[in-house]
């Protein structure tokens, strides 16, 4: 099925405008370009609207803004409603037609006012072979339009090119589980397993209600029953969380390729800074005591020539026995003077008087300088042996100055090849992405080992919940009057387990499938070729691409092969779902690098071949190269312009 | 000479120049007492010693230490060439004075003609070449 | 455009996992197009119900005893 035209009347900036998309060349593909706040967005939001009734791309500005055009109530009266309509025409590969249209009327009650809804109508218009015209309205609508594109899939079908963008970058096993759940229709397998349960739970209990044995053996069952179904629950949001961890993870660790650990090296430096402080302190030090040696040292060896002298006369008169002194010559000089003997108090005569002088001739040094002599001694003596090893001490003291020198320089070195490895990082910031990888990395495995301890648990569960259901079967038999209950609920029980059973073996079978597709289609849409090897979804729906070396390069891919690979994701949901309906993508390459974007925008004509494909772009994401590529191809070329007030866009065809 | 000698003293002129012996590291955080002592010894070394023209008190005499005593002691009494003057610590002191003002002029000139940091090294180079030539090793 | 109300899938899964059982397979296919067909908010207790009597009765996989 594909989209035939669009008009819109009063909605939105779009007076009165009629869109045509029929095709007219090669491939369906078409284009509308238009700046910001002329509509482009609001093309998107009427084909929702027209839909399904709401507008889930409304940028913020526009959600205050009535539905109904400003020009138009600018110019109502008031005197009538004033109405805004989308009428979607959709041609069938039959050439059928089917026509959707959506109404609402309002009262303008004042310029200024916001106007009020009145009325509200949808309706399908099915044209058949034979020209007939069968009109559903409401709800025979909305189900004519789920048949187009459900709207639990419209994402897929009805986008902005954000999306692409951001699809690898957010949850992405979460992303791929909840699209397959879509696209498989499982939500139809759930409402069947959850009433199904419910009437199995209501035919226990018409059953316990003959016996209070059965009664307390399904009041147990179903408290375990309850319980499983919580633990499931658990289970899936721990399993949500490691998934949503490990991307988060790997998103880091892509962020973090080739920077340096800056907390390691930030604790070396540090670690350097304290080291040189100390080595510093020490070095001081040493100098400070070298210094000191020097001053000392250097004034003995100064006046060596002095202290020599003395030193060898005292220790003549050591030899002498001068030293210490046993005579006092002053002693001596008093008695010769008054010849008179100061120790016996006699006179001296002759001999006396001889003896003394000749005493007194031998001391030659009065004992003043002889005490002088003894107190120099130790103190010339002290310095004399410092000296002895002034040279040796000088050296150990100037080695280990140069150690430290050495030390200290080693230190520099080491902080400069740090500071040059660190340079032009935030180093804070990445500081911060180490911890945040870190506090992802604990969450991985905090949830792993719940998710061990629940699966524990479950495994216990089960167990007791099919002894349960023995036990409760076995007082079933004994019961006849309940052999049809007994029957009942036996059957009610396959049931369910069938629609289990079906539940996933379709997940599993729908997941190879996309798998598959979104492989086929990548590899062919990829412009660099050789680099990739494989794509695969896990079990858990986690999505890898495989280098061609073997690694899974998802994190390191570009923007736009993320890109490509979210739109080949899309497109395997396409064909796999079975919905052949057109792809619109509201700025499909705003956020696509220069370089890629004439590549992804081949990518597209080549989807165009085989799909319609309506593309909104910018002015400024609609480059030269691009046009270059897209124009020739394309069926339809519309540009949508503002008028002077702003009220209305109005669309050019090109 | 004789009497009670309580200082040692400078010439006048050359208090500054013991100021200026900050510049030089080895001489930071030192006493008037050693920077005396230190240009008594520098002076002594190169046998040079000039008469002082005008005295003002640098130090106390109490400042000084038995092995402080014992250096000036030995300079005079090789000055001398004299035991006596050991007994006169007023000549003891003026002949240490008069090396301390030849050496603390010779100083500070070395210091200040020399790159800033180098006066240590060649003073180092310089005790060392002495230590050697008077074989003072295991004296 | 999806011919079907149900996707293949489901009815080949139903089909599959029923082993042979008609009287299941045709009490879990009926159960099926009446939820597609009223998307989840309809009087379904009495139908499940008496789809549950109704086809057990006919149901051979059950052990008498």
């Amino acid at each position: 099925m594909r989209i035939e035209k669009l008009v819109l009347q009063n909605y939105r900036q779009f007076r009165h405008a009629e869109l045509d998309f029929s095709r007219t060349a090669g491939n369906d593909l078409h284009i509308i370009r238009g700046m910001n706040g002329t509509g482009k967005t609001n093309i998107l939001n009427a084909f929702n609207w027209c839909l399904y009734g709401d507008e889930p791309h409304l940028a913020k500005d526009s959600q205050q803004l009535p539905r109904l055009n400003l020009g138009c109530i600018r110019d109502s009266d008031g005197s009538q409603n004033e109405e805004v309509r989308a009428e979607l025409w959709l041609k069938t590969r039959d050439g059928n037609y089917l026509v959707f249209e959506r109404r609402e009327s309002y009262r303008v009650q004042g310029h200024d006012e916001h106007p009020l809804v009145q009325e509200r109508s949808f309706e399908a218009r099915v044209t058949d072979a034979k020209g007939n015209i069968k009109i559903l309205r409401d709800e025979e609508a909305a189900y004519c339009a789920e048949r187009f594109v459900p709207r639990l899939m419209r994402e897929f079908f009805l986008f902005d090119g954000e999306r692409l963008d951001r699809y690898f970058k957010e949850a992405t096993a979460q992303n791929i589980r909840h699209a397959v759940f879509e696209l498989s229709q499982i939500h139809l397998l759930e409402n069947l397993e959850q009433k199904l349960d419910a009437t199995l739970k209501d035919v226990r209990r018409e059953a316990g209600k003959a016996s209070p044995a059965i009664e307390q053996s399904r009041e147990r069952l179903d408290t375990l029953e309850n319980r499983l179904g919580d633990l499931d629950t658990q289970r899936q949001a721990c399993i949500d969380q490691v998934n949503l961890s490990k991307d988060k993870i790997a998103e880091y660790l892509e962020m973090l390729r080739g920077v340096p650990d800056v907390a390691t090296l930030e604790a070396e430096r540090q670690g350097l800074g304290e080291r040189r402080k100390q080595k510093e302190q020490l070095r001081a030090d040493k100098a400070a005591q070298k210094r000191e040696a020097l001053f000392q040292s250097g004034m003995s060896i100064g006046v060596w020539p002095a202290m020599d002298q003395i030193l060898q006369i005292i220790d003549q008169k050591r030899e002498d026995n001068e030293i210490p002194p046993t005579v006092d010559k002053g002693l001596l000089d008093s008695i010769l003077r008054d010849h008179l003997c100061r120790i016996c108090g006699r006179a001296l005569d002759e001999e006396s008087t001889r003896h003394v002088k000749q005493l007194a001739e031998e001391v030659r040094l009065s004992s003043a300088v002889l005490r002088e002599l003894v107190n120099m001694e130790n103190a010339l003596r002290l310095r004399a042996d410092t000296l002895s090893h002034f040279d040796a001490q000088l050296r150990e003291m100037t080695s280990e100055i140069r150690e430290y020198e050495t030390e200290l320089d080693a230190i520099e070195r080491r902080k400069n090849e740090i500071d040059r490895e660190l340079e032009g990082y935030n180093i804070h910031r990445i500081t911060e992405w180490h911890k945040e990888r870190q506090n992802f990395e604990n969450a991985r495995d905090t949830n792993q080992r719940k998710l061990g301890m629940l699966d524990a648990q479950r495994d216990g569960l089960l167990v007791q919940i099919r002894a349960l259901k023995a036990s409760l079967d076995k007082e079933l038999k004994k019961e006849t009057k309940l052999a049809q209950l007994r029957k009942e609920i036996g059957f009610c029980a396959s049931a369910l387990e069938v629609v289990r059973q079906t539940k996933h073996s379709i997940m599993t079978q729908t997941r190879r499938e996309i798998e598959s597709e979104t492989k086929a289609l990548f590899m062919d849409f990829a412009w660099k070729k050789e680099t990739f090897r494989d794509v695969h979804i896990d079990d858990d729906y986690g999505i890898h691409l495989m280098h061609s070396m073997g690694y899974d390069c998802l994190g390191a891919a570009s923007a736009a092969e993320r890109e490509l690979l979210a739109l080949s994701f899309t497109l395997a949901l396409h064909k796999v779902s079975g919905f052949d309906s057109p792809i619109v993508i509201d700025t499909p390459v705003a956020r696509v690098s220069d370089e890629h974007r004439v590549n992804f925008g081949r990518v597209l004509l080549e989807v165009s071949a085989d799909k319609q494909t309506v593309l909104l772009f910018t002015p400024a994401e609609y480059s030269q190269d691009l046009a270059g590529v897209i124009d020739r191809h394309s069926s339809n070329r519309l540009e949508l312009k503002l008028s002077s007030d702003e009220n209305e866009a109005r669309v050019e065809v090109l | 000479m004789s009497g009670v000698v309580d200082r040692l003293s400078v010439d006048e002129k050359d208090r500054a120049l013991y100021d200026r012996l900050e510049s030089a590291d080895i001489f930071e955080g030192r006493t008037r007492k050693e920077q005396f002592l230190f240009a008594l010894a520098y002076a002594f070394q190169r046998g040079v010693r000039r008469p002082m023209e005008t005295r003002e008190g640098f130090f106390l005499a109490k400042d000084l230490h038995t092995e402080d005593r014992a250096l000036l002691s030995a300079v005079a009494a090789y000055s001398d060439d004299s035991l006596d003057v050991l007994a006169d610590k007023a000549r003891v002191f003026r002949i240490a004075e008069e090396y301390a003002h030849a050496g603390i002029r010779m100083i500070v000139d070395e210091i200040e003609s020399t790159q800033y940091g180098s006066f240590e090294k060649r003073l180092e180079m310089d005790f060392h070449d002495r230590w050697k030539q008077l074989a003072l090793a295991d004296n | 455009m999806s011919d079907t109300l149900i996707n293949e899938r489901i009815v080949n899964g139903l089909k599959l996992h029923c082993e042979g059982d008609d009287a299941m397979y045709g009490f879990l296919l009926d159960l099926a197009y009446r939820e597609a067909e009223h998307g989840g908010q309809w009087r379904w207790k009495a139908a499940y119900r008496q789809g549950v009597r109704q086809h057990s009765a006919e149901w051979g996989g059950f052990d008498e005893d």
